[in-house]
């Protein structure tokens, strides 16, 4: 399900040797529910043909004779209908279900070992995250929540002001000596390493774990605690957070179609104040194609702003939300500028976002099925917490192994479903903040389009962009809306309507 | 009734039949499922070759059954060795 990585210090290895492809359609994933039923079912028709031949060789007892015959004495009794040598022949020739029995429980036992494989797999995951949580920080919870959220927080560059949800640690007074204890040695050895070998996605669950742990009500740790942690912490916040207004900023001049992901890409790196654009800019371009066909796309930036209360929603506030699974300003903001832009219900979409932005692509691919036509939805950096997008989506995710924010989700697990392909580059490229940049992802695009075209799972979602993408001869229309948090007290912003 | 009820095998080879396609049946719930890799491709095949050799039993049992049906219409004669 992972593929080795390269050793990059001792043996450069080209491009197209070292991105790693996990899931997508030429990806491994499975339902063990789905291998269980199938494992009985193979077991049921076994035991069905079992019974047939049982019937069969009855039904030889009842001819003449037929008590204890073989196929020779079979052949003899049938006289001028031949009912016995047919009878002999399905017994004891290739077509005989008791050997077609044979086939399938042999079949059901493969079946059942690879289900095992996987349940081992998946049990290997669960314990690589409870020995990070037990041997590296011992039974100290306190400790072992500082620790794991500090690493896991400066890792991801994430500001104490911004995380309401360290104020439930600070307030224990043993978790906040651990808290500024640790801070001078661990934070300078965060970046690389201990990205790569998982071990940040196995603190943030530490930490995550504590914090359900000392939240009011019933909790369940045996659950993944990252998502209620977000939430609990997004709630603490107050206020809808999913209000937000959006303003048409106009048209982009000069802008081509997009026709590549990796365009894609920088059509998203120009809707950040680095690529020239306004703060909290979405970027909406509308593909008129040689065909008279009309496709969009929509590109989202990341994380403008380290608060959570501030006007741009590109804030902390909305990434607790997206992870926390609750209404989010960026998703309603860009929901609203896809109804201001006029874009249509049979039109095909492709969202493209990075980090923050990726989250709210992959969360509206889902949260718009049946009222747009998304095919195709392009992320890079970002942590993987949106539900599965529906049939005739494919997910592109981009991902650099020493970037920190994609595990945020504190999932280690191989990212492998069918309709999601996960692009990993295992090579180091520096400190934290620059394996994050989205210009990096850009060339990183490049890199997957001129490398991995023939890989089967790229290869589908790259089926699915260029339902949307601009061929030669297209003409684009690049419009920019800006979304603006309103000011506490201010009248909730008014209902979209579809631009004529 | 079926038609092969008046020969002494003919109830149990509709009975084999009929278990014979329940299995059939079985085996498409056994094509259900959701796994993608390349263990999944060569499962699809070898559960598609499964079910060929399936679809052979019901052969032989149908053209079991037509002698059957055939001997309805002749008396059984017998020619012990």
């Amino acid at each position: 399900m992972t593929a080795v990585r390269p050793d990059v210090e001792r043996h450069p290895a080209p491009v197209w040797a070292q991105l790693e492809v996990v899931g997508g359609r030429g990806g491994t994933a499975a339902e063990l529910a789905d291998l269980d039923t199938a494992e009985a079912a193979l077991e049921r028709a076994a035991d069905l043909l079992v019974r047939a031949h049982g019937e069969l060789v009855r039904a030889s007892w009842a001819l003449p004779g037929g008590g204890a015959a073989g196929p020779a004495v079979l052949g003899t009794l049938s006289g001028p209908d031949q009912v016995g040598e047919s009878l002999a022949g399905v017994l004891h020739g290739p077509s005989a279900p008791a050997l077609a029995a044979e086939d399938l429980r042999a079949l059901a036992g493969r079946l059942r070992t690879a289900t095992h494989g996987y349940e081992a797999a998946d049990r290997d995951v669960r314990r690589d995250v409870a020995t990070a949580v037990g041997e590296q920080l011992g039974e100290r919870p306190l400790l072992t929540a500082a620790l794991g959220g500090l690493v896991a927080v400066q890792a991801v560059g994430v500001l104490v002001r911004a995380a309401p949800v360290l104020a439930v640690v600070a307030a224990a007074p043993a978790a906040r000596e651990g808290l500024v204890r640790v801070a001078g040695r661990q934070v300078g050895t965060v970046p690389g390493r201990l990205v790569e070998d998982g071990q940040v996605a196995g603190m943030l669950r530490a930490a995550s774990a504590f914090l359900v742990a000392v939240w009011p009500g019933d909790q369940h740790l045996s659950h993944p605690a990252v998502r209620p942690a977000a939430r609990a912490a997004a709630q603490a916040v107050g206020g809808d957070g999913a209000q937000v207004a959006v303003t048409a900023l106009g048209a982009r001049l000069g802008t081509p179609p997009v026709a590549s992901a990796s365009a894609a890409m920088a059509l998203v790196a120009s809707s950040t104040p680095a690529g020239g654009s306004r703060a909290a800019t979405v970027t909406i371009q509308r593909i008129d194609r040689p065909d008279g066909a009309r496709s969009w796309v929509v590109a989202v930036p990341g994380t403008q702003d380290a608060g959570v209360a501030g006007r741009n929603p590109f804030d902390m506030r909305t990434n607790l939300e997206l992870v926390g699974g609750v209404p989010d300003g960026v998703s309603a903001g860009v929901e609203r500028a896809m109804v201001l832009a006029g874009i249509g219900a049979e039109e095909p979409v492709l969202l493209a976002g990075h980090s923050q932005g990726g989250m709210v692509a992959a969360g509206l691919a889902a949260g718009l099925a049946g009222r747009y036509d998304v095919r195709a939805v392009l992320t890079a950096g970002s942590p993987d917490v949106s539900p599965p997008v529906p049939p005739g989506t494919q997910v592109l995710r981009l991902e650099r192994a020493t970037d920190a924010v994609p595990v945020l989700d504190g999932d280690r697990s191989a990212r492998d479903r069918p309709a999601a392909t996960t692009v990993t580059d295992p090579r180091a490229v520096g400190p934290l903040v620059r394996a994050h940049e989205v210009g990096g992802y850009v060339a990183m695009a490049r890199d997957v389009e001129r490398t991995l075209a023939d890989d089967p799972s790229v290869a589908a979602w790259q089926g699915a962009a260029d339902e949307v993408l601009g061929p030669p001869g297209s003409r684009a229309v690049t419009t920019q809306y800006e979304l603006t948090r309103p000011r506490p007290g201010a009248s909730p912003a008014p209902p979209p309507t579809a631009r004529s | 009734m079926s038609l092969l009820a008046a020969h002494p095998v003919g109830p149990a080879v509709d009975r084999a039949r009929a278990d014979v396609d329940a299995a059939r049946h079985e085996l498409v719930l056994a094509g259900h499922v959701d796994w993608v890799s390349d263990a999944a491709d060569r499962y699809r095949s070898a559960l598609a070759e499964a079910d060929a050799r399936v679809r052979r039993v019901v052969h032989a049992l149908d053209e079991l059954a037509a002698r059957v049906r055939a001997a309805e219409a002749a008396p059984v004669c017998l020619s012990l060795p």
